[in-house]
C-alpha cells in the first residue's frame, strides 16, 4: 500500500511538524490544511488530500495547548488519515470518513504521546544543568537538543509502524466497518469542531463579555456573513473597545494625578 | 591574558563597564531561540533549557568568566513558561539588564522575567494562538474543502508577517530595555481584553457556521410527517449546533475531563445518534 519512499517522506514530515509546532511556528496557521495537501501530493491525489485537510482543520480549530497543557494533535492525525484514505484508493465523502477513523484516534492518542514526551524532558534538563555546573557549555547544548530524539521518536516510530507492519490490518479493519459506524462518523465530523470552540469558551473571559457570543452568532446564523466579513467587523469592534479602554485609563490617570496633586509619572 | 584577569579583579570591586551587544550578537541569540524555543520541555522548569542555551553566546560576551556564568545560569535554569513569541522579547529585556553588569543584574532580570511571563503569555495566547489561527484556519479549511489553497496561503502569509514583527521587535526591546515593555503594560492589558472580545465574537459565529449537527429525527401523524430539526431550527437556526456546543462546554467543566477523553465521548455519542437516526 505504501512504498518505502512514501513512508520515509511522511515520517520525516511528521518529525518536522512535531518540531515546528513547538519551536519555529512560522507556518502554524491552517497547517492541518497543508498536512492534507502535502500528504495528498506524496500519495498522488492532491484533491482528496485537500478535502481531508480542510475537514480535519475545522476539527482542530481552537485546540491550543495553553500554558504547557496537551491537546489532541490533528496535524499528525491528518497525515495518517490522508495517507490511508488515498492509499486505499478512496475519494470524496468516503475518503473523509475513512481518514477520520484513523486520524481522529491518532489525534486523540497524541495527547498522551505529548505528555510522555514532556515527561522525558526532565531527564535531559537535569543533564544540561549538570553540564552547566561543570561549565561544559557544549555538553549543555548537546543534552538540550538530544531531548528531541525521544520527543520526535514518540511520533515518528508509531507512524512508521502504522504504515509498514500495521497497514494490512488497518485496511482489513476499515473494510469490516458496518454502515452504521460510517454514518456515526459523519455525524462526528460535524460535531468535533464544537470541541475546539467549547475549549476556547472555557479559556476566554465569558463571564465578563459572554454576550458577544450572541453578536457573532447573529452575524453568521441570521445574516449569513462569511467568516472573513465577520472577522473584519470584529476587528472594528475590537479597535473601538481598545480605544475606549485606553481613554478610560487615561482619564482615570489624569483624575488620579489632579486629586493627589500633579504627581507626574512617565506618561 | 594575565592583564585581563587583573583588570577583571579590580573591576569586580569598582563600578563595572557595561557591555553593549551589537545586532549580530542579538541575531545569534534570536536564531538560537526561534529554533529551540520549547525543546527539552519538562514539567519542572518548562521552557528554561533553550532559554539558557540561547542566551549563552551573549552572556559569554558580557561576562567572559565561566564561573560567573555557571552561577547565573543556576537562576536562569529555574521555571520559565510564557508564550514562546513573547518569550524572545523577555529574553531580550533580560539581556539588556545583564549588559549593565550591575552586581544584582541577574536578580533584577529574574524579577522582570517572572513579572512579565504571566501577562504576556495571556496576550500571546489570545492573539497569536487563539484569534488568528481560529479565523484564518477556518477560512483556509473552507477554501481547501472547495479545492483551493488560496485561503491557506493567506493564513501562512499572516503567520509569517506576524512572526517577522516579533523578530524585529526584539531589537528595540534590547535597546530601550525593560521600560519599553513595562511602559506599555496598561495598553497590553487593554489589548488583551479587546482581543478576547473579538475572540468571543468569532467563536459565536463559528458555532453557527463551522459546527454542523443536523437533527434528522422525524415522526408521522396520519399522512403528515413532522421533522424535529425543521421545527427546532424555526425557533433558533442551527439549534443542533448550539445544543452540542453547550453540552461539550458543560462536559469540559466536569472533574477529570480532558480534551482527548472528550473526543472519544463525542465519537461514541455521534455513533449512537447516527445509528438511531436522530442526527445525520
Amino acid at each position: 500500500m505504501f512504498n518505502p519512499i512514501q513512508v520515509i517522506i511522511l515520517a520525516l514530515f511528521v518529525a518536522f511538524l512535531t518540531w515546528h509546532k513547538y519551536n519555529l511556528q512560522m507556518f502554524y496557521y491552517g497547517i492541518v490544511v497543508f498536512c492534507g495537501f502535502f500528504t495528498g501530493l506524496v500519495m498522488g491525489d492532491v484533491g482528496t488530500g485537500m478535502l481531508i485537510g480542510g475537514t480535519m482543520c475545522l476539527m482542530s480549530l481552537g485546540l491550543v495547548g495553553v500554558g504547557g497543557s496537551s491537546v489532541p494533535e490533528y496535524q499528525v492525525g491528518c497525515v495518517a488519515g490522508t495517507a490511508f484514505a488515498i492509499g486505499m484508493g478512496l475519494t470524496g465523502q468516503h475518503a473523509v470518513t475513512t481518514a477520520m477513523t484513523i486520524g481522529v484516534p491518532v489525534a486523540a492518542l497524541g495527547t498522551q504521546l505529548d505528555v510522555l514526551g514532556k515527561m522525558s524532558g526532565s531527564f535531559f534538563i537535569h543533564k544540561a544543568m549538570a553540564c552547566s555546573d561543570k561549565k561544559d557549555w557544549k555538553g549543555m547544548g548537546i543534552w538540550i537538543w538530544t531531548s528531541q530524539i525521544p520527543f520526535l521518536g514518540l511520533w515518528v516510530l508509531p507512524m512508521v509502524l502504522l504504515m509498514t507492519v500495521g497497514s494490512d490490518y488497518i485496511q482489513v479493519l476499515i473494510k469490516s466497518f458496518p454502515a452504521w459506524l460510517n454514518s456515526g462518523l459523519t455525524v462526528a465530523s460535524g460535531m468535533l469542531p464544537a470541541l475546539g470552540f467549547a475549549i476556547l469558551m472555557r479559556y476566554l473571559p465569558l463571564k465578563k463579555y459572554g454576550y458577544f457570543l450572541l453578536f457573532g452568532f447573529v452575524l453568521a446564523a441570521y445574516l449569513n456573513l462569511s467568516m472573513l466579513a465577520i472577522a473584519m467587523l470584529g476587528t472594528v469592534v475590537c479597535v473601538f473597545i481598545f480605544q475606549m479602554l485606553e481613554d478610560n485609563d487615561r482619564r482615570a490617570a489624569s483624575a488620579g494625578t489632579t486629586a493627589v496633586g500633579g504627581d507626574n509619572e512617565d506618561e | 591574558m594575565k592583564m585581563n584577569e587583573n583588570m577583571e579583579m579590580t573591576e569586580n570591586k569598582q563600578a563595572v563597564e557595561p557591555v553593549i551587544l551589537n545586532r549580530k550578537d542579538l541575531k545569534q541569540v534570536l536564531t538560537r531561540y526561534v529554533l529551540s524555543r520549547q525543546i527539552c520541555f519538562n514539567y519542572e522548569t518548562m521552557q528554561s533549557g533553550p532559554w539558557v542555551w540561547s542566551m549563552h553566546p551573549a552572556m559569554k560576551k558580557i561576562y567572559k568568566d565561566d564561573d560567573i556564568l555557571a552561577e547565573k545560569y543556576k537562576s536562569y535554569f529555574k521555571f520559565f513558561n510564557c508564550h514562546p513569541w513573547f518569550g524572545q522579547l523577555i529574553l531580550m529585556s533580560n539581556l539588556a539588564v545583564e549588559s549593565t553588569k550591575n552586581e544584582d543584574a541577574t536578580e533584577t532580570a529574574m524579577d522582570v522575567r517572572t513579572g512579565l511571563m504571566g501577562p504576556l503569555a495571556g496576550l500571546g495566547d489570545a492573539i497569536v494562538w487563539v484569534l488568528l489561527p481560529t479565523v484564518l484556519g477556518a477560512i483556509a479549511a473552507y477554501q481547501a474543502q472547495a479545492g483551493s489553497m488560496v485561503g491557506w496561503a493567506l493564513a501562512v502569509a499572516v503567520n509569517i508577517a506576524l512572526w517577522m514583527v516579533f523578530w524585529k521587535l526584539a531589537f528595540p526591546v534590547y535597546e530601550k530595555g525593560v521600560s519599553f515593555i513595562t511602559s506599555k503594560s496598561g495598553s497590553l492589558r487593554n489589548l488583551t481584553s479587546a482581543c478576547s472580545i473579538l475572540g468571543i465574537m468569532v467563536v459565536g459565529a463559528m458555532v453557527a457556521s463551522t459546527v454542523n449537527v443536523n437533527i434528522t429525527y422525524s415522526w408521522t401523524v396520519g399522512n403528515l410527517t413532522q421533522k424535529l430539526g425543521d421545527l427546532l431550527n424555526s425557533i433558533v437556526p442551527h439549534f443542533g449546533n448550539i445544543v452540542a456546543t453547550a453540552a461539550i462546554y458543560w462536559g469540559l467543566g466536569r472533574k477529570k475531563m480532558s480534551s482527548s477523553l472528550m473526543i472519544w465521548i463525542i465519537i461514541a455519542v455521534s455513533i449512537i445518534l447516527g445509528a438511531l437516526k436522530i442526527c445525520g
